[in-house]
């Protein structure tokens, strides 16, 4: 459910008042930014998906209802989006933004950031290939940290069906992390 | 709850991460031209040159030619100056998101979302059937083809160019 303050922003969005979307777009941008680029693994387009998923929320925000919840709303307009994006075979690729950051780099720590940088690279092309259903399951559970339930009603299936993508994702993901298990201890 | 041992590691590589300033500037004017933010190397800027180069005369061979807005007024005016054709969007139809256009050709695409879902329409000389999903008429010489991802947005998507 909505507070009173989201519910005044909401309806000032409705009314178009831009401000007010000013306010909105601060208060969920990395949330949908960060859902873009954990499912694509790319930057550029993480922000062709975020981008995208804001003009959606723009245009169907006047036929949003109070009585819903806002989030799952909004959540719902950027898995949508990423879905869309792969499926008109846009560019997505595992994210190499800090390897070449890493690699550029002139400092003491370009080891240890090198090393960093391969886990991030490493996790991020294994989930990368992850199937689209899976791979959304996995990013709301550990970018946005959703219970089953949530997630359920945002991908529109049942908290089964989401626990059964997950469980199949876990024993893909166990099997080919599995050369991290050392190197990351008990982290 | 059992915790696997790589859960904590998914949710430390895969947390949620800052939205780049410019995301604001993209959706307040969606034509702004996408800058990359990522630090490349010398070569690596060299790369992507010479790849957008060869891009740009791949797009400019094929005959594509994109716009992105969501401006009814915009988008009609780019494919009247494009394609010729004076497709008779309406300024807010409800419902209906407007993204932009596509020409390529000598077939023209209108994207549009409806309820977040993306939907097309398509004006050209060619006759696709109806479905579902899918509607097609002709006008004016020309072939529309409306495609939803669903029946109901179908309806929905109606208010591009008429009232309720």
């Amino acid at each position: 459910m909505l507070d009173s303050n989201d519910r005044e922003v909401i309806e000032a969005c409705q009314r178009g008042d831009s401000d007010a979307f000013r306010v909105l777009f601060e208060a969920h941008k990395d949330r949908v930014y960060s859902i873009a680029l954990r499912y694509s693994g790319d930057p550029a387009a993480a922000m062709d998906i975020a981008q995208e998923s804001f003009l959606k929320v723009l245009g169907a925000i006047p036929e949003f209802r109070a009585e819903a919840g806002f989030e799952s709303w909004l959540y719902r307009i950027v898995v949508n989006t990423c879905l869309d994006y792969q499926r008109r075979g846009r560019r997505m690729m595992p994210c190499l933004g800090e390897l070449i950051e890493a690699v550029s780099a002139h400092s003491e720590t370009v080891l240890h950031r090198l090393m960093r940088a391969e886990v991030q690279d490493d996790v991020q092309r294994i989930v990368a290939r992850l199937s689209p259903e899976q791979r959304m399951v996995v990013v709301l559970r550990y970018t946005e940290g959703l219970a089953y339930d949530e997630i359920a009603r945002i991908l529109g299936c049942s908290a089964g069906t989401v626990a059964s993508r997950l469980n199949r994702a876990h024993k893909i993901l166990e099997r080919r992390l599995s050369h991290l298990r050392g190197a990351v201890g008990n982290a | 709850m059992h915790r696997e041992w790589f859960e904590p590691v998914l949710a430390h590589q895969l947390d949620r991460v800052a939205a780049p300033e410019e995301l604001w500037e993209r959706v307040r004017n969606p034509r702004v031209v996408r800058k990359t933010g990522v630090h490349t190397s010398v070569n690596a800027a060299r790369v992507g040159a010479c790849a957008t180069v060869v891009l740009v005369a791949i797009w400019l061979f094929v005959g594509h030619r994109g716009f992105r807005s969501g401006d009814a007024g915009e988008i009609r005016g780019w494919v009247k100056a494009q394609a010729g054709i004076d497709v008779p969007l309406r300024a807010r139809p409800a419902g209906v998101q407007l993204m932009g256009a596509n020409f390529a050709k000598g077939s023209v695409e209108i994207a549009y979302s409806v309820g977040g879902r993306d939907g097309r329409l398509r004006v050209d000389g060619r006759h696709a059937g109806s479905s579902a999903r899918v509607f097609t008429w002709s006008m004016d010489g020309h072939t529309y083809t409306l495609e939803c991802a669903t029946p109901e947005d179908l309806k929905i998507a109606c208010n591009l160019c008429h009232i309720g």
